[in-house]
């Protein structure tokens, strides 16, 4: 552990001190080409007891559970010149079992070419088109994660694309995934299948409209449509809709005995699903901001499908009374049970988030709440940001709750902490 | 006889102040013109600044780079240099406004209120027209900075300026800008700024703003012009969905 820290300190420094290079200024003022930043955190996590994993975890000894302290180091390079762009990323982990590792990965390698109005380029590249920031079902080409406690930079996709631009319109034509074959098709998720994606989108005053296509091998196609609109001096309204021909999902295989070999939760295809988010932003003269979203998500599990998890959780559970020397088979089981809880980007169909924030020079307080209407379950996050004159640092607390029987109230984490220093250069 | 005289009289009289008001109108678009080749050369410009933020107490807290490239009919992009905001982008047309972060990848339309942020807004940076911006009139010749001055008062023509009023005084022989008072949309004043000339005595450029916030922070903000020269930019780079792909707009 102390050998892997200080080879990922060396490896930082020497990013770092490339990085004191990189921050001279060409004489025409632009930064020539190479840019970056150090960030260091610590997350810390509260268990909740109350949860089929921690029951899981009672019953398998040996099984591998999460660190409550975790402290991360990475250092991130961004690199553009001759059209070139490149953003590279290398971490070193360490928590307080004892685990240790030490990572890099690349974010963004692309090549690109500008003939006038259009503009071609190919490689690994980060694309994001919707227009909501809790969720975004039109991002098609890459789903970011939504609601992250640190904002990190995205992984690219292999993609192939050609953009059109003029003073008021821009098309996008993308071929996401160019080298997936067709045999792998049946066995990827949506975002790793080879697939055709389109961007059409128009500036008309005060109203930016978009609209979306989809097809790919496995999911067929999809359609979507977003638009945002800055309604008065403080008010910006924003909307967006996707339909989707089809969609796979978690659901209870056919097998519904309750101790089974494997894990009950199969792939399978839905149908004619519809995504949709509507939202507002309202900001002061005095720079708060109030923000709130509404979504729908037909791709997450349905109330049934939740109603159905929870008594299999309760079912198992009174199994262990019942059972003991089964306590194993009961463990995996309830373990298989999270499964369902990182299958779609949302875990409930129906979602209201609201966040408050206030920019006062230095500092950033904020304060956001995502409520399930449909359990009355909520994730409750506050933070505090300050910028300084290249140092910046945040904190924050999210804590996970609602009635027992709300999913949120049921995850493995009851609360998370988190404290970061990132320096750019 | 004697009707028709009075009515010729007061028609004549009416038409008098007309004509005055329209001169008195196309004076003052006039000096503001004058006021902005100081800042401004041209239409289509390309200007470096660099902003110094100082605490009550003197000290420096922060200083931030920005290269603006403020062209015709009120559209300005303006790209943020220094580390600790390297990549973020402010797009101004007209009245609407994009903002990119470069870890969202997509531009963020933004509402005119939020472009006021920070202690030098980017409406301070990038906002460079008054004769475009604003409709005037002129109050009095007053003394002020040891010198005879003209004192204007504008409001702003377009919702999305970044003061709905401002109180300028300009030098009465050149026309230079010396000092101004920004007013935003509550008609609070926002800030006091004054200007520094490269030369006392013939000035031909504004080196540095410097704004003084009355609202909250009470800081002192240093806009100083490292360089100007006339550049007209490509269309597509004055398209939000275009800075998305972070270009290198070199």
């Amino acid at each position: 552990m102390r050998y892997l820290t200080m080879r990922l300190m060396c490896g930082i420094a020497a990013i770092v001190a490339n990085g004191a290079h990189a921050q001279d200024y060409t004489q025409s003022g632009q930064l020539n080409g190479q840019s970056g930043q150090v960030r260091v955190l610590m997350n810390s996590t509260a268990e909740n007891l109350n949860s089929p994993l921690h029951q899981a975890a009672l019953l398998l000894p040996g099984m591998s559970v999460a660190a409550d302290h975790l402290g991360v180091a990475e250092a991130e390079l961004r690199f553009s010149r001759h059209g070139i762009n490149a953003i590279a990323t290398l971490q070193g982990q360490g928590d307080d079992l004892g685990h240790s590792k030490a990572t890099g990965w690349v974010n963004e390698f692309y090549g690109a070419f500008d003939n006038g109005a259009w503009q071609f380029s190919a490689g690994k590249k980060i694309v994001a088109w919707d227009v909501g920031y809790g969720f975004r079902p039109n991002d098609v080409v890459q789903q970011e994660r939504r609601r992250s406690l640190i904002s990190n930079t995205a992984i690219g996709r292999p993609v192939a694309m050609a953009e059109y631009f003029d003073a008021d319109n821009a098309l996008s034509l993308v071929w996401v995934n160019p080298r997936q074959t067709s045999s792998q098709a049946s066995k990827i998720p949506e975002a790793d299948e080879q697939a055709l994606a389109a961007r059409l989108y128009r500036r008309i005053g005060a109203l930016d409209l978009h609209g979306f296509a989809r097809y790919g091998r496995q999911n067929g196609g999809s359609l979507g449509a977003a638009l945002a609109w800055v309604a008065t001096d403080a008010l910006e309204l924003h909307a967006s809709v996707r339909h989707l021909q089809r969609s796979s999902t978690l659901l209870m295989g056919g097998q519904r005995a309750l101790l089974q070999a494997g894990t009950p939760w199969q792939v399978q295809a839905q149908y004619d699903v519809t995504q949709l988010l509507a939202g507002m932003v309202w900001t002061t003269e005095s720079q708060h901001s109030f923000m709130l979203e509404a979504w729908w998500d037909g791709t997450a599990p349905s109330e049934q499908q939740w109603r159905k998890w929870a008594q299999r959780n309760q079912a198992l559970m009174a199994a262990i009374r019942v059972s003991p020397r089964m306590q194993a088979t009961i463990g995996g089981q309830l373990a298989a049970q999270n499964q369902l809880l990182s299958a779609t980007a949302n875990l409930q169909q129906k979602n209201l988030f609201a966040r408050w924030s206030w920019q006062s020079a230095a500092w950033q307080p904020a304060i956001d709440i995502l409520w399930t209407p449909a359990d009355r379950g909520h994730v409750l996050t506050a933070s505090l940001g300050w910028q300084g004159d290249r140092l910046r640092l945040d904190g924050g607390i999210r804590h996970y709750g609602g009635p027992g029987d709300s999913v949120y109230a049921q995850l493995p984490a009851a609360s998370v902490a988190y404290l970061s220093a990132t320096w750019p250069f | 006889m004697k009707t028709f005289t009075k009515h010729t009289f007061k028609a004549a009289l009416l038409a008098g102040a007309v004509v005055s008001c329209a001169a008195f109108a196309e004076d003052v678009s006039a000096l503001l013109k004058a006021a902005d080749q100081f800042r401004l050369a041209s239409e289509n410009m390309q200007v470096e600044t660099q902003i110094t933020t100082f605490n009550r107490d003197g000290s420096k807290e922060k200083e931030r780079r920005y290269m603006v490239f403020s062209q015709a009919k009120h559209q300005s992009l303006v790209l943020m240099q220094s580390p600790a905001e390297a990549g973020q982008k402010v797009l101004m047309l007209g009245d609407d406004f994009w903002m990119l972060l470069p870890g969202s990848q997509r531009p963020l339309r933004i509402t005119p209120m939020q472009k006021l942020l920070g202690d030098a807004s980017i409406g301070d940076i990038a906002t460079m027209s008054w004769a475009q911006d604003y409709e005037g009139r002129l109050i009095a010749e007053e003394a002020c900075e040891a010198q005879i001055c003209l004192h204007l008062s504008l409001a702003a023509s377009r919702k999305g300026s970044a003061y709905q009023r401002i109180e300028l005084w300009l030098g009465k022989k050149r026309h230079e800008p010396i000092k101004a008072e920004l007013y935003v949309q509550s008609d609070k004043l926002a800030k006091r700024a004054s200007f520094i000339m490269d030369k006392a005595a013939v000035p031909t450029l504004v080196t540095e703003m410097v704004l003084l916030d009355q609202l909250s922070s009470h800081k002192e903000t240093r806009v100083h012009y490292l360089s100007r020269k006339p550049r007209t930019v490509p269309e597509q780079w004055l398209n939000p969905m275009f800075l998305a792909k972070n270009p290198a707009l070199e």
